[in-house]
């Protein structure tokens, strides 16, 4: 079947790239040791933390593989190769798409099992299904974030945009920190993020609290605002339609 | 033979490829300024002109890659950016396309995937000398594999029309050889093929036809023959104090610092007739032209 040649394709290119597999498989568990560990006291709080992280994990693939692996192929000879060979759109997606998923999961389980090993970790299964849906939901906005950097970017300006946009929307959205520890300017800042939005609702996810309704609009506002940016910069480097 | 009574393929009955005035401006820099260019089905065809000519634009058109900004452009009857079109296609990649952390065999699979009737691997390793490639990652292979591997690939499909960009551009002698022989054999069994080249050596061993573009036009298009006898200008060359008139045939001439160039498709007979006409010179060569100065005539014949 083509979608799975073009899955296969994806996923042994970025296998065999060792500094996807450190940067976007393991950094998140790495940091999550020297960063997390040492604040994760009790339960509630080491269950708060993973959340984070495993937040931080999806972003982290949907942002690198979608933004800039956009950018990458913009700029190499053989995605225009690739776009000479007959496949359907649908195939193209399917080959972008799930091998992110599967980075993705193995990423955030890679944090599940470190805080597992590391940190009085405990959550139930209505917690584990509500976080599960959060990440889900989250990785759509931070992929078409991705996107956007990718077609607005220069291949050589994509990595370090994308590090910079990535770094600073962890940790300002309190993925690093609590958001308790902030001063006022930072926290002001913090409720503008779509990171902040999105660890709320895994916070309350795997504290078993209510969700509030306002981080999901603020979520669907991000989504929608980065779609736009992400199908604009998509028309602009197409340059031309066909008719 | 059944093939002929295909309802799909009977109607088919124009040009492999064809562009009609195609324009398409990178910028304010146009690349093709209503270019006109038909591939017969079962032609072989080379593109020829000088870099910059506009040629990889051109391909780029056929192979739906770009848009054109005026004109059109038609594939197999159809829209080039219709996938059941690019079926019955080949290209090659460029060299130093490849992800480099695939296997040989990886990369050839993957393409294969794309069409309805693949070669057989084993077929295809053997045609292309891939065999002892097979295991090896593609960004260990020396330019001249990589070149043989791109081959494999634009034909693995088993198309009808194949696009080959430059091929032979930096390849060792054996390589091109090997290469050559591809496209002949492919073309004998009824392949149509588009080949752009800036090496008039390579589109008069390959190609049947020659078309030639300069500035983002069609400057001269026939046989191989034809195109041949009107490109390959020689320059004689000596010392005057003025350009001798009524000598022919000449393509276009020059006059610096005390030095007479013609520009002539037939040196022996321009050297005959300067000689007759009894003119003064001293210090005559005949001396091969390059391309370029062949372009600049035959753009010049053409305007």
């Amino acid at each position: 079947m083509l979608a799975l040649a073009h899955v296969r394709m994806r996923l042994l290119t970025l296998l065999r790239t060792p500094a996807y597999v450190a940067g976007t498989l393991a950094m998140p568990s790495v940091i999550l040791v020297f960063l997390g560990v040492g604040l994760a006291d009790s339960t509630p709080e080491a269950n708060a933390i993973m959340a984070s992280f495993t937040v931080f994990a999806v972003m982290g693939v949907a942002f690198f593989q979608f933004g800039v692996g956009i950018a990458e192929g913009r700029s190499s000879p053989w995605s225009t190769f690739e776009r000479i060979l007959p496949a359907p759109v649908a195939v193209r997606l399917a080959g972008a798409v799930i091998p992110a998923v599967v980075f993705a999961v193995t990423a955030a389980g890679l944090v599940i099992v470190v805080a597992h090993v590391l940190m009085p970790v405990a959550l139930g299964a209505a917690a584990w299904l509500r976080l599960a849906l959060v990440l889900a939901t989250a990785s759509v906005p931070f992929a078409l974030l991705g996107i956007a950097i990718g077609f607005w970017v220069t291949f050589r300006a994509a990595l370090p945009v994308a590090n910079i946009v990535y770094l600073g929307l962890a940790f300002g959205g309190g993925l690093f920190l609590s958001p308790r520890l902030f001063p006022d300017l930072l926290e002001t800042v913090s409720q503008l993020l779509v990171t902040r939005h999105v660890a709320e609702l895994a916070w309350r996810a795997v504290a078993e609290a209510p969700w509030a309704l306002r981080s999901w609009f603020w979520i669907i506002g991000y989504t929608v605002a980065a779609g736009l940016l992400a199908g604009w910069g998509y028309r602009r480097d197409e340059g031309e339609r066909y008719r | 033979m059944s093939e002929v009574l295909r309802p799909e393929r009977s109607r088919e009955t124009g040009a492999a490829a064809e562009l009609r005035g195609a324009e398409k401006a990178f910028g304010r820099r146009p690349a093709l300024a209503g270019l006109d260019l038909v591939l017969p089905r079962g032609c072989f065809l080379a593109l020829l002109g000088p870099n910059g000519a506009g040629k990889t634009t051109a391909l780029s058109l056929l192979l739906g890659l770009r848009l054109p900004d005026r004109g059109e452009v038609r594939l197999l009857g159809g829209s080039p950016r219709d996938e059941r079109i690019r079926r019955r296609i080949g290209a090659t990649p460029q060299v130093t396309a490849f992800p480099s952390g695939l296997k040989v065999r990886e990369v050839v699979a993957f393409v294969a995937a794309h069409y309805p009737d693949p070669m057989p691997e084993t077929r295809l390793h053997e045609r292309f000398g891939l065999g002892d490639l097979a295991e090896r990652q593609v960004g260990g292979l020396s330019g001249g594999e990589q070149r043989r591997l791109g081959t494999a690939l634009a034909l693995v499909g088993n198309p009808e029309v194949v696009f080959l960009d430059e091929p032979s551009t930096g390849l060792d002698v054996e390589t091109r050889h090997l290469l050559w022989d591809t496209m002949r054999s492919f073309h004998a069994g009824g392949g149509t093929v588009l080949l752009t080249t800036h090496y008039l050596e390579e589109a008069e061993t390959l190609a049947e036809r020659i078309a030639v573009i300069h500035r983002g036009r069609l400057v001269a298009e026939g046989t191989r023959r034809d195109i041949t006898s009107r490109i390959a200008l020689r320059r004689v060359r000596f010392r005057a104090e003025t350009v001798p008139e009524d000598v022919e045939p000449v393509a276009r001439s020059g006059f610096e610092a005390g030095v007479v160039t013609l520009y002539t498709p037939d040196a022996d007979r321009l050297v005959r007739r300067l000689v007759e006409s009894g003119a003064p010179f001293r210090e005559l060569e005949v001396l091969p032209a390059g391309l370029e100065e062949a372009f600049v005539a035959l753009t010049r014949e053409e305007a």
